[in-house]
């Protein structure tokens, strides 16, 4: 698992880095005296593909600890994908609230974003979470916008239908 | 002896303003260590914005606040539930769980909150002598020193970061490249911005911070919320007293943590979680009380405990006297202060001497209030831990897209913030480290234009370098940081298979 972990992160490092050098070359390297804006880029671009390409090629160091704990985890937790739906839900949902702020604006988004959090997180029950919704938006409400006066997105659908 | 005119700025701390802001500092620094799910790193880039309307000294004191009052709370979750509230707390759970577990909860407690408070008075008081000379000395740096200063913290940083070096060392190599990302800081060509207005003055090191260390951690927990309910053990207000022989017992590693914890604080890298572990592992050794450690010594909470709050004062040495950030809670601190228009670095004593004074006698201040904090209150704080996780995330979820939002009031930056969070999870399952990328996008400008000046001074000799004291020692342990670590290792496993053979 950890061996087949580097190997493919180190793959993936490699090819940013090359695409890293091919753009760095672009710019103009200049000389040692007096080096232009591709110079370091340059160098770390290389250093880069070097060091991923070690991760890529090194051998396993043995028994390492991490594998153990590692393992221990996976015993406990629920195996498989379902370990990654939570997040994976989670980072839907900030998308979604992101694309939402400009149009709904802060106050409602964030109870959208709150309420959708929570029910991820896997609370069954809606009384409590919308209660604690609407408290915490309300309150990061006035002391994000009244009191520090933070310019959140009041939302354009709101100034429209205001109209 | 204290100048008057340095006394009077120390006491600028106990301004109206600043002592309010010092006292939110610590409290939210004390409910941050309680708290597992957000450490002291992300709380300040999420309070960065409170800082605007603050002023630079104020702001300064509150985010200092909130890393040292994390190094008290975290303690209370250790001791109480057995899960550290923040990574400097993971030694904690040895021994302090396992006293709570024989009914001195209290006890592990009140040593825990006294060690954090002798040390960290002595961390600021080392602060206090050590940063002027330093920052004296460091007004004849020029480029070739800057640029060897932050190479060699790159370097040292990775060494002590996470299981793999080679793997820290890359994140701190990406970190850099993010930094060459919008205009280049010597001739403002605009680079790698991929025609993204966003992109014109480089990442954002609020979204990243944010995303790296609050919404990847957050992300994480996610996984790991199985409805276990955690138990928290209860402690009444009596039981706080600790028994003379306890106190006495303390004392010596109290003082011993105090002097290691300010040591390893200035040495690039995660100086809280290092200087507690390696308090905990000194302790262990040579104690009298040797046989109880694993079970209920006291001095494994007091020694590691205070180690880790005068690692904070030793981790900010570095940057009063240098203007350079060596870790994570201290790259918040130097964006604060280039958010004010201040320039950190070694002129920041004479040319804002209420910020530099004014933090350090912040300090003092707040050790007081966090000893008031955690010791009579330590009932309400402790509570705190019984927050559900999953009404938690969300919540912290939440003042992450405002604290990224709200820096420069733009879209782009949440966004930011989402890619930079998914990358950080996903960096957390391969086990790579986020302090050395977050470390080398920081330093990143500081360090090519520094090079590119020094280039430019010596007409791209670099033997010139060699010919300046200063950056040649520098190099050269940068040097021997790089080639000796995998030598070491080398010749380990050569003399592993030696013995294999023989065997």
């Amino acid at each position: 698992m950890e061996k087949r972990g580097d190997f493919f992160s180190g793959i993936v490092l490699a090819a940013f880095s090359v695409g890293y050098i091919i753009y760095a070359f672009h710019y103009p390297w200049g000389s040692l005296a007096n080096p232009g804006p591709g110079f370091l880029p340059s160098i770390l671009g290389i250093v880069l593909l070097i060091l991923s390409l070690n991760l890529v090629l090194r051998r396993p160091e043995g028994r390492e600890q991490g594998n153990s704990e590692e393992a221990a985890a996976q015993v406990e937790g629920t195996s498989g994908w379902k370990r990654e739906l939570k997040p994976l839900l989670t980072v839907l949902a900030v998308i979604v609230y992101i694309f939402l702020l400009p149009w709904i604006g802060y106050l409602m988004d964030s109870v959208f974003l709150m309420l959708s959090g929570i029910k991820i997180a896997g609370e069954r029950s809606w009384l409590k979470p919308l209660v604690v919704t609407l408290g915490v938006s309300i309150f990061t409400y006035l002391l994000f916008v009244a009191w520090l006066e933070v310019p959140l997105p009041r939302g354009e659908l709101i100034s429209i239908l205001g109209r | 002896m204290i100048e008057v005119e340095t006394l009077s700025f120390l006491l600028t701390a106990l301004q109206p303003q600043n002592f309010f802001a010092c006292f939110i500092g610590v409290l939210v620094g004390t409910l941050v260590g309680v708290l597992p799910g957000i450490g002291p790193t992300g709380a300040m880039a999420l309070l960065l914005p409170l800082t605007f309307s603050m002023g630079p000294t104020a702001g300064m004191i509150m985010l200092a606040g909130i890393w040292y009052g994390a190094q008290y709370g975290g303690s209370t979750t250790s001791i109480l539930v057995n899960v550290p509230g923040e990574a400097a707390s993971v030694v904690t759970t040895l021994e302090g769980y396992k006293m709570a577990r024989k009914g001195r909860a209290g006890a592990a407690l009140a040593v825990a909150a006294i060690g954090s408070f002798v040390a960290g008075t002595m961390g600021v008081l080392a602060l206090q002598l050590f940063a002027p000379p330093l920052a004296n000395a460091a007004v004849a740096f020029g480029s070739a020193e800057y640029f060897s200063l932050a190479l060699l913290g790159l370097i040292l940083l990775s060494n002590l970061t996470g299981k793999s070096y080679l793997k820290s060392l890359i994140m701190a190599v990406i970190g850099v490249i993010l930094s060459t990302v919008g205009m280049d800081p010597v001739g403002g060509v605009e680079r790698f911005t991929f025609n993204l207005v966003g992109l014109l003055s480089g990442f954002s090191f609020v979204p990243v911070v944010m995303g790296l260390f609050g919404v990847a951690e957050i992300l994480s927990s996610m996984e790991e919320l199985l409805s276990k309910k955690r138990e928290v053990l209860r402690v009444g207000f009596r039981e706080l007293y600790p028994t003379k022989e306890e106190l006495r017992r303390s004392l010596p590693p109290m003082l011993r943590g105090g002097i290691l914890g300010f040591l390893v604080g200035l040495v690039p890298g995660p100086a809280a979680t290092l200087a507690s572990f390696l308090s905990y592992a000194y302790e262990r050794r040579f104690s009298k009380h040797r046989e109880e450690f694993g079970t209920r010594a006291i001095e494994g909470v007091a020694g590691p405990e205070a180690a880790n709050n005068a690692a904070c004062a030793g981790g900010l040495v570095p940057l009063l006297a240098l203007g350079l950030p060596f870790a994570p809670p201290t790259a918040v601190l130097l964006s604060g202060l280039m958010i004010h228009g201040v320039t950190p670095g070694p002129l920041l004593m004479q040319n804002h001497p209420e910020v530099f004074w004014g933090v350090i006698g912040s300090m003092y201040l707040g050790n007081i209030l966090l000893l008031i904090l955690n010791l009579p209150l330590v009932g309400i704080f402790a509570s705190v831990t019984r927050i559900a996780l999953k009404y938690l995330l969300p919540a912290v979820l939440l003042l992450c897209t405002i604290g990224a939002y709200g820096e420069k009031n733009s879209i782009f930056d949440v966004w930011v913030m989402l890619i930079f969070g998914v990358l950080g999870y996903i960096m957390r399952k391969f086990d790579f480290e986020p302090a050395p990328l977050i470390l080398g996008l920081v330093l990143g400008g500081t360090m090519e234009k520094s090079l590119r000046q020094a280039l430019l001074i010596t007409g791209g000799s670099i033997w010139a370098f060699w010919q300046r004291p200063i950056t040649a020692v520098l190099l050269t342990i940068a040097i021997l940081a790089i080639v000796v670590p995998p030598l070491v290792k080398y010749l380990l496993k050569k003399e592993i298979k030696g013995f294999a053979m023989e065997d």
